[in-house]
């Protein structure tokens, strides 16, 4: 067998060493080769009026490409709370069943 | 047509696809303000203005290294160039690309006197690593349940979606990814190897409602299987 270069050696290590450990977070998580291993965090957001109104958000006015692993949870309240001045964003967790709800900062 | 010209050849092409497919989407995150930005790596972005030139010039390098000019340079840039847009933001990454640009490089190392072996010998380790690692990705309780093959199925085959089926269609997943892996380097099993990765990316073509992008990953894994056959590799298991 003749011997590798560090360089290719080095390139299949980190090509082990990053999706194993990708493994170890939750799914899916992007340079792990994990496609569509799991659904998204979170689906099925709506906003919550001052009033207690509830209105359903339509994702592709604030995503481009819907993907499994956005980090939606870290973005999208935020984005939403700013344009639509509710009281707080309501979603679906994982599974789809239950629903959570984050307040939205005054 | 040797299999490194294949292997040119068809992520030539899937790059050109793909940049077809990303075209709309770079336009609207660099041009539409109501879209949320979700940023990976901290690199300049596009402006509305450059966005199409920035997808022209991906498409242009993929027709570029199709035909097979001047591959160390073009397969070093659309490498680049792919990298740079799938950290752009978590909505323009996707494994295909990530494996597209790792392909491109690889692609334009084979292309050179002193890495033409260890470059090859990783083309097709990198394969190996892609589907062993998206069939131990798929080993949760989510992907198990089959929600997720339920809920990507396109509409003609919204029936599969009832019962035990897409439970078993995810085991099944799972084995087959993982049984292409473990075939590829190894002599004996490799024609089996190359027939099931054939039937699978039919099937991802057929049965994922994302068919472009399945059609791009296709012609991207199925263009490295005739390397598996030019030469006996170094680094195979007997």
């Amino acid at each position: 067998m003749r011997r590798w270069p560090p360089w290719a050696i080095a390139f299949l290590v980190v090509q082990i060493l990053v999706p194993s450990w990708q493994l170890t977070k939750p799914r899916p998580a992007r340079f792990g080769w994990q496609m569509y291993a799991a659904g998204p965090p979170a689906s099925g957001f709506s906003v919550v009026g001052r009033d207690g109104s509830v209105t359903s958000i339509a994702l592709e006015e604030y995503i481009v490409r819907k993907r499994d692993d956005l980090d939606v949870l870290r973005y999208l309240p935020p984005a939403i709370c700013a344009r639509t001045g509710a009281a707080s964003v309501r979603y679906r967790d994982a599974a789809g069943h239950a629903s959570a709800e984050i307040p939205c900062r005054r | 047509m040797s299999p490194l010209t294949v292997a040119r050849v068809g992520i030539g092409l899937a790059a050109t696809l793909k940049a077809l497919e990303l075209w709309p989407v770079l336009i609207r995150l660099a041009g539409d303000p109501r879209v949320v930005q979700m940023p990976l790596a901290p690199w300049p972005r596009p402006s509305a203005a450059a966005a199409p030139w920035v997808a022209a010039a991906w498409a242009g390098l993929g027709l570029t290294l199709a035909a097979g000019k001047a591959v160390p340079v073009t397969g070093t840039l659309l490498a680049a160039l792919v990298g740079y847009v799938l950290t752009l933001d978590q909505q323009t990454y996707s494994n295909h690309l990530y494996l597209l640009s790792l392909l491109s490089v690889l692609l334009a190392l084979a292309h050179t006197e002193r890495h033409r072996e260890p470059a090859l010998a990783l083309l097709r380790w990198q394969l190996v690593v892609v589907y062993a690692f998206a069939a131990a990705s798929k080993i949760n309780a989510d992907f198990l349940s089959g929600r997720v093959i339920a809920e990507n199925l396109p509409p003609a085959l919204g029936w599969l979606a009832a019962g035990p089926v897409p439970a078993a269609l995810a085991v099944a997943a799972i084995v087959t990814e993982a049984f292409v892996a473990w075939s590829l380097l190894r002599p004996r099993w490799r024609v089996a190897g190359v027939i099931v990765g054939v039937g699978l990316h039919i099937a991802f073509v057929l049965a994922v409602t994302q068919t472009l992008a399945m059609i791009a990953f296709a012609i991207i894994c199925l263009s490295i299987y005739p390397l598996y056959f030019a030469s006996t590799p170094a680094e195979e298991i007997p």
